[in-house]
């Protein structure tokens, strides 16, 4: 446990910055889950995945993160337009254009977004996905299609421009 | 399955290999008769390579798990934890044969305490959990908690049930500022005591003894906080 988190952390991070859209949000999440994971080691079970664990850890934080503050808000999700992210410091050309795919999925609604960096950043599979997800597999489905859907018409519209 | 069945979603399936053979087989003998579906193909591809790419570029920009205070710091929060569990849970520590001292669960409890930090609580219960939580707990302790939601001027975070050597032990938490503080009560045998303050763990804490329960307040450094919200407690319980 000692040994894998700080390897882990930053990735944590990235999902808590996927799900959430704000970096701070994220830290928070990835901070609270790496404490909790630390008074809760000896619910890890050694052999499986400890990335899994984790992110298992800090997708239940958000979620009540996130019900506490629709109920600080009375109801009512704020949609995350404008996703704040960080700015990078190698700015080839090709960095600038993964910026803008990964700039695009944070675009995507949260569910799409969470979907879509789960199995395609993270690689799970689709029946892992749903079982992280607690979803169907034809719910991880129709969000990854919808997904694709969505960036490959954003991707066109940018070729578009450029001609 | 009927070829009008090939929807976006089992396309999408077929993109990412995650199609059974038959319908693997089915996408593919489609994709050579209509040109529709290559077209719809085509309209959910995504360049996979640079989404990684952006994606593994945002890692370097993550921050780094934190030290929380330095390596002082570091060493007390990460070899002690799982005794400072074990010794709040009642966990693995051999059998004590005798009745623990008052200041033993005091100790303990001080000692977990002192790994708190701000981000601990970062996540707070909402009021309606809350409220859930505090009656529960109440049931288990069998005392009426309701009133700890709202002590003195600092902010609830969440409430939970810990046991020491097999009695139950309710933490509720609070941050003062950036603080951590703690509330907690545990059945006990005893005479009923006043407040006795002092400096526990480096932690400013008050505990007194009544009708066979022990409270402690404990977080921080303001020493004068801490007393206030004791007698707010003595008050309220």
């Amino acid at each position: 446990m000692r040994d894998g988190l700080p390897k882990i952390y930053p990735r944590l991070w990235r999902y808590g910055l996927v799900l959430s859209g704000d970096p701070t949000v994220a830290e928070d999440l990835a901070q609270t889950t790496a404490l909790r994971a630390l008074e809760k080691s000896s619910g890890y079970t050694p052999g499986t995945r400890l990335d899994r664990w984790l992110m298992t850890m800090l997708h239940r934080l958000w979620l009540n993160e996130r019900r506490s503050a629709a109920v600080r808000r009375a109801g009512g999700l704020v949609s995350v337009d404008d996703i704040d992210i960080p700015d990078g410091s190698a700015d080839t050309e090709t960095n600038i254009l993964a910026r803008e795919v990964f700039a695009k999925v944070m675009k995507l609604p949260e569910a799409q977004r969470g979907t879509v960096v789960l199995v395609y950043v993270e690689g799970f599979s689709y029946r892992e996905a749903s079982e992280f997800l607690d979803v169907p597999i034809g719910t991880v489905m129709s969000r990854l299609a919808g997904a694709r859907k969505t960036l490959a018409e954003a991707n066109s519209e940018d070729v578009r421009h450029v001609l | 399955m009927g070829r009008d069945e090939i929807n976006d979603e089992m396309l999408t399936a077929y993109l990412d290999g995650e199609l059974s053979q038959s319908d693997h087989a089915l996408v593919e003998q489609g994709l050579r008769e209509r040109r529709d579906l290559a077209a719809r193909l085509s309209a959910l591809s995504l360049p996979m390579e640079r989404l990684r790419q952006g994606a593994d570029q945002i890692l370097s920009e993550a921050p780094m798990l934190p030290v929380w205070g330095g390596v002082s710091r570091m060493a007390k929060w990460v070899f002690p934890v799982g005794l400072a569990a074990a010794l709040v849970l009642g966990l693995g520590i051999g059998n004590w044969a005798t009745r623990p001292a008052v200041n033993d669960w005091v100790d303990a409890v001080a000692n977990y305490q002192s790994l708190y930090v701000s981000e601990t609580l970062a996540v707070a219960e909402t009021q309606a959990q809350s409220v859930e939580k505090l009656a529960t707990l109440s049931q288990e302790i069998g005392l009426d908690l309701a009133g700890l939601s709202s002590v003195g001027a600092i902010d609830y975070r969440r409430a939970q049930l810990l046991g020491f050597q097999g009695r139950p032990l309710v933490q509720v938490a609070y941050l003062d500022g950036d603080a951590p503080i703690a509330i907690c009560i545990t059945p006990i045998d005893g005479d009923d005591t006043g407040i006795d303050e002092g400096v526990r763990h480096g932690l400013a804490a008050a505990s007194w003894q009544r009708n066979g329960y022990g409270f402690l307040v404990i977080g921080g450094s303001d020493a004068d906080l801490i007393r206030e919200l004791a007698e707010a407690v003595r008050r309220e319980i």
